[in-house]
């Protein structure tokens, strides 16, 4: 059912994105058990009516003034255009202040609805997620909102290819109501948090100890020149 | 191929969109180009210079505004004109000039306004010996202003045009183009 992996450049933003933005649904989808949601495209619905309906306006007129000519048509070409841009400015409209970089809508048994909405900063390999968390609780509604960063490197292999399982790691660790859907990548996140703990605590001590030997009197001379070769 | 059909009947949202984006860059173009119709007045409100005839004037290749909301048309004005018959607009300078005057009363509607009669008109090329009778439908000797002319010239941009003269002289050309575009549209995604 999926497409075979897509190798992309590391270096191109937009491929970064999209290709993130594309994998964000098959995960949530199916996550285990009850708790997986199912995807709403209504958004995406819209956007198609409105673009299809507006291409339509265009081709029936093409197809009109090939076969009819100009005297004919004239009287429909004026509220055609009409209709064509009013139409344009709409799906404009929809896409840049409604669906504002929306990449996931989904809901699941209990009404609960997540939605996702991704963004970056032109020239950073900085993932930004909107998440909104909606659930019906018995009277008033619940929401959570919640904005996550993360560097793409981290679901990005050096050879541009998407690590899906990454991926889904670091949607469960740092998306709550994920997090508890998908225990297992959870606590395989956490437990790299963990080792990284431990390397940076083990990089610091080393550091330390560094410093009490270069601050000895003897090494002072040398150190400076190894530290700053090129620059001396 | 087979992978590629796949995919898209996995996501068809996506291609569906694809297809749409480049179906809006083609329809935008079109309906563009039918608003300036509609605001000219004109089927053809853009037209380029296919021929030397009006030299000093216009060389091939001139892309040429036209406005088409006048009524008349008068004896110097350079007008844009279509041959019964034949598919090729033709720019030529208007040299002569009749209006059959309405007799009073005979003309004049019930409401009491009287109608303009379309003005017979004779055109020129500047750079051409001889007027273009010989141009004109068998048996016709003079242009009607309403029924003939698709507009008159109202602003010009020189040579840019000439793009156009290349792509239909070399159709190959236009095959290619439409291509490129084709293709690049369908690969590159928003943003």
């Amino acid at each position: 059912m999926a497409s075979p992996p897509q190798k992309i450049s590391l270096y191109n933003l937009t491929d970064l994105k999209t290709q993130t933005d594309d994998a964000l649904a098959p995960i949530l989808t199916s996550l285990p058990s009850t708790s997986k949601f199912t995807q709403n495209h209504y958004f995406t619905n819209v956007r198609l009516v409105l673009g299809y309906v507006a291409v339509t306006i265009a081709g029936v007129l093409f197809y009109a003034d090939w076969k009819l000519g100009w005297d004919a048509t004239k009287a429909y070409t004026a509220p055609a255009c009409v209709a064509y841009f009013l139409l344009n400015g709409a799906l404009t409209y929809w896409a840049w202040a409604i669906e504002s970089g929306k990449v996931f809508v989904g809901t699941r048994k209990g009404g609960q609805k997540l939605t996702l909405s991704s963004s970056v900063t032109k020239h950073q390999p900085i993932y930004k997620l909107k998440i909104r968390y909606e659930a019906p609780k018995t009277g008033t509604r619940f929401v959570d909102d919640q904005t996550i960063e993360g560097s793409f490197t981290q679901w990005f292999n050096t050879h541009g290819f998407l690590d899906k399982k990454a991926l889904r790691r670091w949607l469960a660790g740092n998306i709550e109501v994920v997090g508890l859907a998908d225990p297992e990548a959870k606590k395989e996140w956490d437990e790299e948090r963990e080792d990284e703990r431990v390397d940076e605590e083990v990089v610091s001590a080393g550091a330390m100890r560094a410093g009490a030997t270069s601050s000895t009197p003897t090494n002072d001379g040398n150190a400076t020149k190894r530290g700053r070769p090129k620059k001396a | 191929m087979f992978s590629e059909f796949k995919s898209v009947l996995a996501n068809p949202r996506q291609s569906l969109q694809q297809v749409l984006n480049f179906a809006l860059v083609l329809s935008t173009a079109f309906m563009l180009w039918k608003s300036l119709s509609v605001i000219s007045n004109s089927p053809s409100p853009i037209v380029v210079v296919l021929s030397g005839s009006m030299e000093p004037a216009f060389q091939r290749g001139d892309l040429l505004f036209l406005w088409n909301r006048d009524v008349g048309a008068e004896v110097g004005e350079i007008v844009v004109y279509n041959v019964k018959g034949k598919d090729i607009p033709i720019v030529h300078r208007v040299v002569r000039k009749h209006v059959t005057m309405p007799i009073s009363g005979i003309e004049a509607s019930a409401n009491g306004s009287t109608s303009i009669p379309s003005p017979k008109l004779l055109t020129k090329g500047d750079n051409n010996v001889a007027d273009d009778t010989e141009l004109y439908a068998k048996g016709q000797s003079y242009l009607d202003r309403n029924e003939d002319i698709i507009g008159s010239v109202r602003g010009y941009i020189p040579a840019v045009g000439y793009v156009t003269i290349m792509l239909s002289e070399h159709p190959w050309m236009k095959t290619a183009m439409l291509g490129i575009m084709g293709v690049m549209v369908m690969l590159q995604r928003e943003q």
